[in-house]
């Protein structure tokens, strides 16, 4: 079974928590979360809660930039960003220990 | 079943409610009490509210909703009042239906903040109410502001690409005496420091006998702190039932959002209290 793309997690979980009628498969890459999907501001902060549930990272309130939350594709880079966020800071504590 | 529109007084301002009592010919079963949640989830969650109080009315449930001081209808500017006046609310608006339904049983449900506000009142020695129904409650007051204030930092971001500020600069604004606005509504000093002593962690040293817990979460997720919450209530003597249900946080959205099963849970619950 292959393993699911990030991408493919973050649909299925804009799905769930937004509870949207549609397949995860049906959100495109690049569609805009806001004008395409109805994304609002309580849809997103159930988002970021999924976010942070999902991938163990934190949103800090300084990220809250546009740009990060426009579409799947640039949740997906922010989120591999935050993962290489933490993983470097958890690599620099066990050099540091 | 026959609802009108009814008006009491509470320290000193008019308070609006709404009651919804079974037709005439039948027998009233008990009261319920319904404390909504406040900030803009109050309107959402109207609709799901008052269509639980007809559910139950049919069952022979008489139900009282009512506005706090500062909120909704009732009398009063929100940024006047804090969480210690909603409990006097919710205590004369309970003494208001003791009074016209005597020597009935009482039972209290509450959603988000007043899952939390009605959790307080009937969690205490002398409370009146044998059962509560808490909807989604709120463990921890100051997290849920903070979570209230993230969600005004993603209305910026909507509306200016970007938050204006952060959480602790709010919070910051809010110790050193000034107000915040949220949603229209004037957060103050006093509230922000009230919500901070609402907090629902065992161990309870009293709890009311009977309760039922319902967590609406993403695919029916489990909830630690409503685990906690369960657990703690069972231990302090209480029977307590804790359900977690696939469906959309009403209170937050705007339009026709389906609940019935949250409804029917709650009133399957309620009417097996009687069997």
């Amino acid at each position: 079974m292959s393993e699911e793309s990030m991408e493919e997690r973050l649909k299925r979980m804009i799905v769930d928590r937004l509870f949207l009628q549609i397949a995860p498969s049906e959100i495109e890459d690049d569609k805009k979360l806001v004008q395409d999907y109805g994304v609002d501001s309580v849809s997103l902060f159930e988002l970021v809660v999924g976010l942070e549930e999902e991938f163990g990272i934190r949103v800090e309130d300084k990220e809250f930039n546009l740009r990060h939350f426009e579409s799947v594709a640039a949740l997906g880079q922010f989120v591999r960003s935050k993962l290489g966020e933490s993983s470097s800071a958890s690599s620099l504590r066990r050099s540091d220990g | 079943m026959v609802e009108s529109s009814v008006t009491w007084d509470s320290g000193g301002r008019q308070i609006i409610g709404f009651l919804q009592e079974p037709s005439p010919s039948v027998a009233a079963k008990g009261t319920w009490l319904v404390c909504h949640p406040i900030f803009e989830e109050r309107k959402a969650a109207q609709r799901i509210l008052v269509e639980t109080g007809r559910a139950l009315t049919a069952e022979g449930w008489v139900v009282l909703h009512f506005d706090y001081r500062g909120c909704g209808d009732s009398e009063g500017a929100f940024e006047c009042f804090s969480v210690s006046d909603w409990r006097e609310d919710i205590r004369i608006a309970s003494a208001w239906l003791a009074a016209r339904y005597s020597g009935l049983s009482r039972g209290i449900l509450g959603l988000r903040l007043g899952g939390t506000l009605a959790w307080v009142e009937a969690a205490t020695s002398d409370s009146p109410f044998t059962r509560a129904v808490l909807w989604s409650p709120i463990l921890h007051g100051q997290e849920y502001l903070a979570a209230e204030l993230r969600r005004k930092l993603m209305k910026e971001m909507l509306t200016f690409g970007a938050g204006r500020a952060t959480r602790d600069e709010w919070i910051r604004q809010l110790r050193e005496g000034q107000s915040v606005d949220f949603d229209g509504y004037c957060v103050t000093p006093t509230l922000e420091r009230d919500l901070g002593t609402l907090v629902a962690e065992p161990p309870f040293l009293h709890a009311p006998p009977e309760g039922l817990i319902v967590g609406l979460t993403p695919r029916g997720r489990s909830d630690p702190g409503l685990v906690r919450w369960a657990e703690g209530w069972r231990k302090s003597g209480g029977t307590c039932t804790l359900c977690f249900l696939a469906e959309p946080p009403f209170w937050s959205l705007i339009g026709l959002v389906p609940c019935e099963r949250l409804i029917r849970t709650t009133c399957e619950w309620i009417a097996n209290r009687l069997k």
